[in-house]
């Protein structure tokens, strides 16, 4: 429950930085995705129900932020967390690198998702091949800021005073306070 | 049976995950469904956050670039003292120019006057003696030593200097006329009373003396002593210095005058040399060194 709390918020705290600071618009592709880092957490580092319940609220906060059709961001954070959850299923993904790695993947699968869906759900939407030429700099772009939102959201997990479960084999951040 | 469950309960999230955004995607896509009301609680509900945060990292970045123009400040700050030192070095320089060109001026206008009288040769003042105990400076002679020979008496705008002691290779060592061993005949200037200026040789001061006036010879302190023209050597009437003190004892033949140099030899930079030898003191004409 705390953890869920705690990602929440977090997730909250990300979006709003990410809709506020004024990040160097590098090419017009716009600053990291701070949310992508949180959906790669989640998919990695929690089993389905403990990662959906964050998702969804602050997925459906993503689209408020963005001002976008309410669900496009949900969507696209829902899809990519169930491939992730697939994912961790079949690998063992540990330390931070690897975490990098597979935020910056998923946000190159974010970035396709939200096309398909913008394409499908929203008939104005026009900026998908914008979208998709810059999604690999922005995936590139969103890397430095991964390492900080993994480390932060794993410390905030270890924190967890009512946690008893034993940490689960997977993504392992060996810079992380125990 | 619990793997069951977990099974169930695993596939009923995945397909509320993935029908839910669906749902409201279609939902919100419809005209007019962006005024719903929940939008409108959303956007009330996330904006002050967003509000707040841009606050915050506004003024963080207001400081960021406060310190910037702080840091700019001081750079301009150090340039500007960097500039005014350069600016007052270069001050300095040019009123050194100026002080020369002035003192230039007046050695040329002193030349001027003199010239038709005796032949001056104009030679700079390159270094002194290393003892006190020898009041001797060195020149560079301007036009070669050719013309200076030992004896020759020097002189600026301010009076005489003293006398060339040795020549060589465009080089000349003048003896000053503080040095103990000058000796050069004076008169005063106002009561004409004869005597010898000699150095006092003092090692702390420029100091000389006039022997040989009579205890009855009339001197004031403050009187000028020239250049009597005697011995032909100096040219006459030329400024030595002015009488410092005076005393007169109940006995003897003559009284002690101290004499203070009209030249400050601490500030020498140019002199002349007086090259041609002076014309008998009954036909010079009466023209003082003075400015």
């Amino acid at each position: 429950m705390i953890k869920n709390l705690t990602a929440t918020l977090f997730g909250i705290l990300l979006l709003t930085l990410q809709s506020s600071v004024a990040f160097p618009d590098l090419l017009g592709m716009g600053g990291p995705d701070l949310f992508v880092c949180l959906v790669a957490y989640l998919g990695l580092r929690r089993d389905l129900v403990a990662g959906a319940i964050p998702l969804v609220i602050v997925g459906f906060l993503a689209d408020t932020y963005a001002a976008t059709p309410a669900g496009l961001h949900l969507g696209t954070a829902v899809i990519v967390f169930l491939l992730l959850q697939l994912l961790q299923m079949r690998l063992v993904i540990r330390g931070l690198g690897a975490g990098v790695v597979i935020v910056v993947l998923s946000s190159l699968a974010a970035a396709i998702v939200f096309w398909l869906l913008a394409t499908i759900f929203v008939p104005s939407f026009s900026g998908g091949v914008a979208l998709l030429r810059f999604a690999f700099p922005k995936a590139l772009l969103t890397a430095p800021f991964a390492i900080v939102v993994l480390w932060v959201m794993s410390w905030l997990d270890g924190i967890d005073p009512w946690s008893r479960r034993p940490s689960r084999n997977g993504l392992q951040f060996d810079l992380l306070p125990r | 049976m619990a793997s069951g469950n977990r099974r169930r309960i695993d596939l009923a999230v995945i397909l509320i995950l993935l029908a839910l955004p669906v749902f409201v995607l279609y939902v919100s896509t419809r005209p007019g469904v962006r005024q719903h009301p929940a939008n409108r609680v959303l956007l009330s509900a996330t904006a002050p956050l967003q509000l707040l945060m841009a606050n915050v990292f506004g003024g963080l970045a207001n400081l960021w670039q406060d310190y910037l123009v702080l840091s700019d400040v001081q750079r301009d700050n150090r340039e500007l003292r960097r500039e005014v030192a350069r600016l007052g070095q270069e001050n300095r320089r040019l009123a050194a120019l100026a002080t020369e060109n002035q003192r230039l001026r007046e050695m040329l206008a002193f030349r001027d006057r003199h010239d038709a009288h005796y032949q001056l040769l104009p030679a700079r003042v390159i270094g002194r003696s290393l003892t006190p105990y020898f009041r001797v400076i060195r020149l560079r002679l301007s036009v070669g030593s050719a013309q200076v020979k030992a004896g020759m008496p020097v002189v600026t705008r301010e009076g005489v200097v003293g006398t060339v002691e040795r020549v060589a290779a465009g080089y000349s060592d003048v003896m000053l006329l503080v040095d103990a061993r000058s000796a050069i005949d004076v008169v005063s200037q106002e009561g004409r009373v004869r005597g010898i200026v000699k150095g006092m040789g003092e090692t702390d001061r420029y100091a000389a003396r006039m022997d040989y006036t009579l205890r009855t010879d009339e001197l004031k302190p403050g009187e000028f002593v020239v250049t009597s023209g005697m011995g032909q050597r100096f040219p006459r009437d030329l400024l030595v210095g002015r009488v410092e003190s005076i005393e007169k004892k109940q006995f003897g033949l003559y009284q002690k005058v101290t004499i203070a140099p009209a030249v400050d030899f601490s500030r020498l930079e140019e002199v002349f040399v007086i090259t041609s030898p002076p014309d008998e003191p009954n036909k010079v004409p009466s023209a003082r060194a003075t400015p």
